[in-house]
């Protein structure tokens, strides 16, 4: 099958197609040129994947666009996430947009953090209010990129059971769809070593997590300070960056089918966001963390960009595609779990989201 | 009721059917900008912000006047108001 991949980016939307061996790739005209693109999501249940866009602009504010042809022709959801008429919040970006358990249902994580539900499609949205009201809720302090919901994963055994994360307050676990929520940081270091905080179970800054598809009581974590995994479904977590040149780093994406397979793209600090010693790498775990090997075969070296924690994806096919795209605008593939990558066509501005259609 | 021209940025044309010069009704910039925005609602969220103020990073010109915090300012047949977005660097 062939592979549409959306790139969203800090100036526009770009979409490059493949072959149905994924050996040749070409790329299509740009699509809404000048709005950043924080978060693309292709709902693959359906015939055809519905993808969503969030679209954000420093000027003019964020929106859902939504194309049900593989990102040819969009629409703009008229009922997108929106604070009430009066709030002192406000929302800046769409993080996350994910499939929820019911039909129809999906979820969206915004900046400032809060979570949307909707039950028609994605056309409109309402706000969790279980999460808003979270006791914690008054204490939580934004990371670089702001107060948000950028991680949403539905249990892959557990209808009722929903994962968040929210930089930088950490993960937070409902078990009952939505309607309460569970700070889940036991064993994550803390951002901010204040004893004097009411709240010492939150300021975890975790960047981007995953479930494991075949073990799902396992998570990984990358976070701020740390690479971690869970084998209680949050309960505990506890640190695994054997083989990592360094604790820091955006993204993660799981094998969609085999456990324990993940990968990660490591950068020097958080002083210096780029990748260590100009030598970028994708480095991939076979047993859930324990060691990490470094690929980086035909990715273009020296290199002193990075990887953001959306710009980061992998395809639904049989040998799944790994993607991962760069601050420096570069968008790189690997069809066989990262041992060789090659660059896709085109230079892009800042890569900021990722994400795969089968077709 | 007064006709006047409302001017967008390229940017928001995708909310306004492709159109970044808008007819507009209203004899004050506040229902001119309602006006436009009842007619392409997604105009609202992009214009102002949770509080209903203007967003902070646009501005309003009604022909030469700065109106960005004057919506209550009269408008005349012909007039056009302009919306303009922050611009800095080099």
């Amino acid at each position: 099958m062939s592979v549409t991949l959306l790139v969203g980016t800090e100036k526009g939307l770009f979409v490059i197609d493949s072959d149905p061996r994924r050996a040749g790739w070409s790329l299509r005209e740009p699509a809404h040129p000048g709005w950043q693109v924080y978060s693309l999501y292709a709902d693959p249940r359906g015939d055809r994947p519905v993808v969503f866009a969030g679209l954000s602009s420093p000027m003019y504010g964020p929106h859902l666009q939504r194309s049900e042809d593989g990102g040819h022709k969009w629409t703009p959801v008229e009922g997108s996430p929106q604070f009430p008429d009066g709030s002192e919040r406000k929302l800046n970006q769409v993080w996350s947009v994910q499939a929820a358990a019911e039909p129809d249902a999906l979820w969206a994580g915004v900046s400032e953090a809060a979570l949307f539900r909707s039950d028609d499609g994605g056309q409109t949205w309402a706000m969790n209010t279980a999460l808003e009201s979270h006791p914690t809720r008054n204490d939580w302090i934004p990371g670089a990129g702001g107060l948000c919901v950028h991680t949403i994963i539905p249990d892959a055994r557990d209808a009722a059971r929903l994962f968040v994360g929210i930089s930088a307050v950490g993960v937070l676990r409902s078990d009952d769809g939505g309607r309460s929520w569970a700070v889940k940081n036991e064993g994550v270091g803390a951002l901010l070593e204040d004893e004097t905080r009411k709240y010492t179970e939150i300021h975890r800054c975790v960047h981007k997590f995953v479930q494991d598809p075949i073990e799902p009581d396992r998570l990984y974590q990358q976070n701020h300070i740390g690479v971690y995994r869970t084998d209680d479904a949050g309960d505990s977590w506890e640190r695994i960056e054997e083989g990592l040149p360094s604790s820091f780093g955006f993204p993660m994406v799981m094998h969609p089918r085999r456990p324990r397979t993940l990968f990660t793209a490591p950068l020097t600090s958080d002083q210096l966001r780029v990748f260590p010693d100009g030598r970028p790498g994708v480095y991939r775990t076979d047993d859930g963390g324990d060691h990490w090997v470094r690929t980086h075969v035909g990715l273009d070296e020296p290199s002193y960009s990075g990887v953001l924690r959306n710009a980061m994806t992998v395809d639904r096919e049989e040998q799944p595609g790994v993607y991962v795209g760069t601050t420096g605008g570069d968008v790189y593939a690997s069809f066989d779990e990262g041992e060789r990558w090659r660059r896709l066509p085109g230079r892009f501005p800042r890569v900021e989201s990722l994400a795969a259609i089968s077709s | 009721m007064t006709r006047l021209t409302l001017r967008v940025p390229r940017i928001l044309a995708p909310f306004c059917e492709g159109e970044t010069s808008l007819p507009v009704s209203g004899n004050d910039v506040r229902t001119a900008l309602a006006d436009a925005m009842t007619r392409h609602p997604m105009l609202r969220r992009h214009l102002l912000d949770e509080e209903g103020r203007v967003r902070e990073h646009l501005h309003l010109f009604l022909n030469e006047t700065d109106v960005r915090n004057e919506l209550d300012a009269a408008t005349r047949d012909g007039d056009e108001l302009y919306v303009l977005q922050a611009m800095s660097g080099g």
